[in-house]
């Protein structure tokens, strides 16, 4: 395989996410919505934020970044999952909001943590277990009523007791996907939100609030 | 080991400061971002002759001692216009480093307002279009001693005094041809008997040479190879460009013991599938004879390549960015090129 072409930082408002599905989630809503000006990116899991991070520093343009936004999982211990974030931020000398959704500025850059699923936490500042399918997952149950039984006498039977809130989570949403896309019952969670498959449409009302809040942090690269 | 490096007023610096180098100082940068510039001064203040002056201009494609000059003020001071930043010669060029040993070295180059020279020799003094240029001063500070060099013009010549002490630095770049500097250095290498492990080295690598000497050729002392599969000896610069290239490096690093290596466009001639191997094979022979690197590169392979070798010798390391700020460059030390890289982040 060919090494692959370096990234140029080439925006003043970055977006760090913590896999592709999270990447495409947020690239795919931004397209749709017309929201512009970021450079959309993934740490590749949640174990390469430190050295994502720690390498910015040093990536041509970074003199000209003024924000910052590392989206991270909850999972099943959003405390946790929320000071890793932090910690990778500190070990590369980035500055370190104390809460997520909650702004922190040095010299001319803004930093912000969105943890997923951004909702609960959007709207109350309380944490939330759960991951981009848990932002999913509601919307395409209220969307697709009609497989909802069905998903969930199988949950049910397979034994739903002894999953975490995120496995049980990705467990419903892949089973909605093998469901809903014959085309390819394994869809990546990466290709879920690409508007080209129509299994999401990110221009529904259930993603207005998050969109609405990407849009108003475009002030702070002013 | 140069640790501390201050410039000011050279080329495209006007106040430069590094400090803390390490043992390989890579210089990463777009074109006309200063990465030669730094290497040149270096080069310059560790020299002891205006020359070196000349030489660096030769380098660049200018002319080298044998010029032309057309009889003016503004002929003369031509040489040295881009010498100073922004072209303001009443702004002296310092240079100063210090070494892990905490010896410091000066340069300073300067037009002294208070001494006046006649460009014309003395039978031309007379004649009514004469005029005053001031020479320009290379005074070069080191031990405690203070010595100036003038570049004068002596019956239309160049001329050049120099100073006695100069700091172990080698300037390799693919624009020089370094085929005789090269041979010369292995023939003192040679005749001193520390050949071996230079030639060790390079077999370690290159299995099929037989043997590595200096031949005369028409009249040309050449560093040559032999290998079992050609008739005759070769002259290196006949072999492959990597070959020569590696040669030419592991030669500078010998012949320079705890000295300074400066190398310009370091991934020029190295073929990708050996370049880990060349740049372990550098990089440990730098270690055995305490030698210096500070080299330039555009490659982003090379910076892949060379990085976790670095990581291996002990994180002995710098990777620099020059950067051109309107009609300044600056040199920044990245804080952790180990994770932009690895990150596949652009960083030259």
């Amino acid at each position: 395989m060919p090494p692959a072409v370096p990234s140029l930082l080439a925006t003043n408002a970055l977006v760090v996410a913590e896999g592709n599905g999270d990447k495409q989630f947020i690239e795919n809503l931004c397209a749709v919505r017309g929201i512009g000006g970021f450079q959309i990116e993934e740490a590749r899991g949640n174990a390469k934020f430190e050295t994502h991070l720690k390498g910015l520093r040093d990536r041509t343009g970074f003199d000209n970044l003024r924000l910052l936004v590392v989206i991270g999982d909850n999972d099943d211990t959003p405390g946790d999952r929320f000071n890793h974030i932090r910690k990778s931020l500190k070990a590369a000398a980035l500055p370190q909001p104390n809460d997520p959704f909650t702004p922190v500025k040095r010299d001319n850059l803004t930093v912000i943590i969105i943890m997923l699923p951004y909702t609960y936490a959007a709207a109350s500042r309380t944490v939330a277990k759960g991951c981009l399918d848990t932002v999913l997952l509601p919307y395409i149950e209220n969307r697709h009523g009609a497989v909802l039984p069905c998903v969930e006498t199988y949950h049910t039977c397979v034994g739903k007791a002894d999953r975490t809130k995120n496995q049980n989570d990705k467990f419903r949403l892949r089973c909605f996907i093998a469901a809903l896309f014959r085309e390819d019952p394994n869809l990546a969670l990466s290709w879920v939100t690409s508007p080209g498959k129509n299994l999401i449409d990110l221009n529904d009302q259930y993603f207005t609030e998050f969109a609405q809040y990407l849009m108003e942090l475009q002030g702070f690269t002013a | 080991m140069l640790k501390n490096i201050e410039i000011k007023n050279f080329r495209c610096f006007r106040d430069l400061y590094l400090h803390d180098l390490k043992r390989f100082n890579i210089v990463v940068g777009e074109s006309g971002s200063g990465k030669t510039a730094l290497l040149e001064a270096i080069f310059l203040a560790g020299a002891a002759s205006p020359e070196i002056w000349m030489r660096l201009r030769q380098w660049r494609g200018f002319a080298g001692t044998n010029l032309r000059l057309t009889g003016s003020r503004v002929s003369y001071e031509g040489l040295f216009r881009d010498i100073f930043f922004n072209f303001e010669k009443r702004k002296p060029v310092r240079i100063d480093f210090t070494d892990s040993d905490a010896k410091t070295r000066t340069l300073k180059i300067s037009y002294p307002s208070q001494e006046k020279y006649s460009q014309f020799s003395s039978q031309d003094r007379n004649q009514e279009n004469e005029f005053i240029v001031e020479p320009i001063v290379f005074a070069w500070r080191s031990k405690g001693r203070e010595q100036k060099a003038r570049v004068e013009i002596k019956d239309h010549q160049l001329s050049f005094r120099g100073f006695n002490n100069v700091y172990p630095i080698w300037f390799s770049s693919p624009m020089i041809n370094e085929g005789t500097t090269i041979a010369q250095s292995f023939s003192e290498l040679s005749v001193r008997k520390r050949t071996e492990p230079l030639i060790k080295a390079v077999r370690a690598l290159y299995p099929e040479l037989e043997s590595i000497g200096v031949e005369s050729i028409a009249g040309d002392l050449l560093l040559c190879v032999s290998s079992a599969a050609m008739s005759e000896k070769l002259p290196i610069g006949l072999m492959s460009s990597g070959l020569t290239r590696f040669l030419s490096i592991m030669v500078a690093i010998a012949v320079n013991p705890g000295g300074v290596l400066l190398i310009d466009e370091f991934e020029v001639g190295f073929y990708y599938k050996t370049l880990r191997k060349v740049l372990q094979s550098i990089c440990a022979f730098c270690i055995d004879n305490d030698v210096q690197i500070v080299a330039s590169t555009h490659s982003y392979e090379f910076i892949q390549t060379l990085l976790p070798i670095m990581e291996a010798q002990g994180n002995d390391f710098n990777l620099l960015r020059a950067e051109r700020h309107g009609s300044e460059c600056k040199v920044k030390v990245l804080s952790d090129p180990v994770s932009a890289i690895e990150s596949n982040f652009e960083v030259r």
